[in-house]
């Protein structure tokens, strides 16, 4: 299980002081849930996401997976571990427009030994209902791109998946499949974190904290 | 880890600018390769080439001059050798042959050259191509390039090639024999019996009054001045013997292959700033083609720190960023010494055409070295880009700033 302790994180601000992006007592979403957080622009949901993910460490406090404690490893196991327990979604998908769907969705299997690594993306995209015979990305829809990017977060069968604003640039239908899609990633027992204020998405979660100014509170 | 699939990824991206690349490194190791290889080319086929004249003696002047006219044909005024001194070395004895040899005329451009048999013989490699040997005033032999085809008959041109008073010959020739290739310019030749170039400039036949022949011996008391004479020592003792012989007051003679070792000594040091001026060129292009990459690579800033957060270690960001450099330059280098391949034939064969000098550029160790030199050089600079992308922060990246 994730969870984060006693974290505070400030930034420099521009007049030279610092300002304090993220100061949260304990967040611990539960494996089996969709957590989200939601909150206006700059509140820091996006560097929470970060700080979950090993990519920020804090100046103060803790983020353990279990008995780990991820700021105490050095980076390069700090980078397997993120392989192996997290799966990353971004609001803009991030994919390698070059590249194939289903080279786009295996492509963490290019700096990881994984065996089956095509098999299982394509299983994935399969699941997922991308049309893998497309060749090219830009052929895909902007729901079908997202699914894409889910399906590269999940290839190692991560537990935690963290989604930074996923729906924010969906129409209604695709945010739709993808609550729906997360649900499902919940139901299989996954950690689902979710950045975002789309209504769509919040209604489906299972617990609702909202961020301001770099604190966590209960949703009403 | 396999950066291979993103480095396809961006190379397709940026097809043009990388092909553009590519072909400019290949162009640059191109040229500088096929000048190091066509200077190596060139001394190799001037040696060749005067490797059949075993001794030069001619009146005291240069040697450089002397090798220019006899050697490579090449128009120009010498002194003549003549009387007493002539005389002792036509009767060389430690000589298989002493030939004279005659210039002055030409036939379309080509020079005509008096001369007799035994050099003949002698520069065909011992036997002629085709035909036989000139025995009458008028038959000539050619060389295996000339135009001229055995059967034809002509009229020289007094004069040599580029001279502007040219005057036709009365005496029509006919061609007997073709000489084998030698790689010099007396491919083009047309080679007379010495007494034709006597005769028509009126300087007797050169077997005293009222005497003719064809070849030696000669009469050493009325035989005319000329411009030098081609010795065939009978061992290399006699070589270094008759060398020393001869190099009195009144006559110079020297092996060609000391000449021109004395000439590429002369050239060495440009040889080396060539070189040096080659991988100078291509460590600049190859420095600014970086920058170029150093553009790009910013460009994908965010994409790179997207593979971090999805679990890529630092290293293989680096890997990608270098092996995406590296094959440029590399791919560039390799093509580079196809297109040197490619150029060298070219030039050499214009060059040949020119200079008459059969020459053969290949490609060697030092072009190789070039190449090598150069993929080293760009494999050490692509560590800059990956160096530069392996120390950016990931989350500031990801946030696109
Ligand atoms: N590297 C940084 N330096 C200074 N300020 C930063 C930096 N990164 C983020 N911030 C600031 O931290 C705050 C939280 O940002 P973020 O987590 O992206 O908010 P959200 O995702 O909720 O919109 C914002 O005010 C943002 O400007
Ligand atoms: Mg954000």
């Amino acid at each position: 299980m994730l969870v984060a302790e006693d974290i505070a994180l400030a930034f420099a601000d521009a007049g030279g002081g610092s300002f304090t992006a993220l100061d949260v007592a304990r967040f611990a979403p539960e494996p089996g849930r969709i957590t989200a957080i939601s909150g206006p622009s700059g509140s820091g949901k996006s560097t929470l996401l970060y700080v979950l993910a090993g990519l920020l460490p804090p100046q103060r406090g803790t983020v353990r997976d279990d008995a780990v404690s991820i700021y105490q490893l050095r980076e390069g196991r700090r980078d397997a571990w993120r392989r192996r327990r997290i799966g990353f979604i971004f609001q803009d998908f991030h994919l390698v427009p070059e590249l194939s769907p289903l080279a786009n969705a295996s492509l963490p299997a290019t700096f990881a030994r994984a065996g089956g690594a095509r098999q299982r993306a394509a299983a994935l995209l399969g699941e997922l209902g991308v049309p893998t015979a497309r060749r090219s990305i830009e052929l895909l829809s902007r729901g079908e791109r997202q699914r894409v990017a889910i399906a590269r977060a999940l290839l190692f069968d991560p537990p935690v998946i963290l989604a930074d604003e996923p729906s924010a640039s969906l129409d209604r239908a695709a945010a739709t499949e993808l609550t729906a899609v997360l649900r499902r990633l919940a139901k299989d027992g996954r950690t689902v974190v979710l950045a975002s204020h789309d209504d769509t998405l919040l209604a489906a979660a299972d617990r609702h904290w909202r961020l301001d100014h770099g604190k966590l509170r209960t949703a009403a | 880890m396999n950066p291979l699939p993103l480095v396809i990824a961006l190379a397709r991206r940026h097809a043009v600018v990388c092909t553009a690349f590519v072909v400019l490194i290949a162009l640059t190791i191109g040229i500088g390769a096929a000048i190091t290889a066509q200077e190596r080319a060139l001394r190799s086929g001037s040696a060749r080439a005067s490797d059949r004249f075993d001794l030069i003696v001619a009146a005291p002047g240069s040697q450089t001059d002397m090798l220019l006219r006899v050697v490579f044909l090449q128009p120009g005024s010498v002194e003549l050798l003549a009387g007493e001194p002539l005389q002792r070395a036509m009767a060389e004895q430690r000589a298989a042959f002493v030939a004279p040899i005659g210039f002055g005329d030409s036939y379309r451009g080509d020079p005509v050259v008096g001369t007799i048999a035994a050099l003949v013989e002698h520069l065909s490699g011992g036997a002629l191509a085709e035909g036989r040997m000139f025995s009458a005033l008028t038959e000539v032999v050619v060389g295996a390039r000339s135009p001229l085809a055995i059967g034809d008959t002509f009229q020289a041109t007094h004069g040599l090639p580029n001279e502007l008073a040219e005057t036709e010959h009365a005496q029509e020739l006919v061609v007997v024999g073709r000489m084998t290739e030698t790689g010099t310019p007396w491919d083009r030749a047309v080679l007379t019996p010495i007494e034709l170039t006597w005769e028509v400039h009126g300087l007797g036949s050169g077997h005293g009054e009222g005497a003719y022949a064809i070849g030696p011996p000669f009469d050493l008391a009325t035989m005319p001045g000329v411009p030098a004479l081609v010795m065939k020592p009978e061992s290399l003792a006699a070589a270094y013997g008759l060398r020393s012989q001869y190099r009195t007051t009144e006559t110079m003679a020297f092996f060609p292959a000391e000449v021109l070792v004395q000439l590429y000594a002369l050239l060495g040091d440009a040889r080396v700033v060539m070189s040096a001026l080659a991988i100078a060129t291509a460590v600049l292009l190859v420095a600014a083609i970086l920058a170029g990459i150093l553009i790009l690579m910013r460009l994908y800033r965010q994409r790179f720190a997207v593979l971090r957060a999805l679990g890529a270690p630092r290293i293989y960001v680096f890997a990608v960023a270098w092996t995406f450099s590296f094959g440029l330059i590399g791919l560039g280098s390799l093509l580079g010494l196809g297109a040197a391949a490619a150029l060298s034939g070219t030039v050499s064969a214009i060059l040949s055409n020119a200079s008459g000098i059969a020459l053969s550029a290949r490609l060697g160790g030092t072009e190789i070295l070039l190449a090598l030199a150069l993929a080293a050089i760009g494999a050490v600079l692509a560590l800059i880009p990956a160096a530069l992308l392996y120390r950016r922060p990931v989350v500031e990246a990801l946030r696109g700033t």
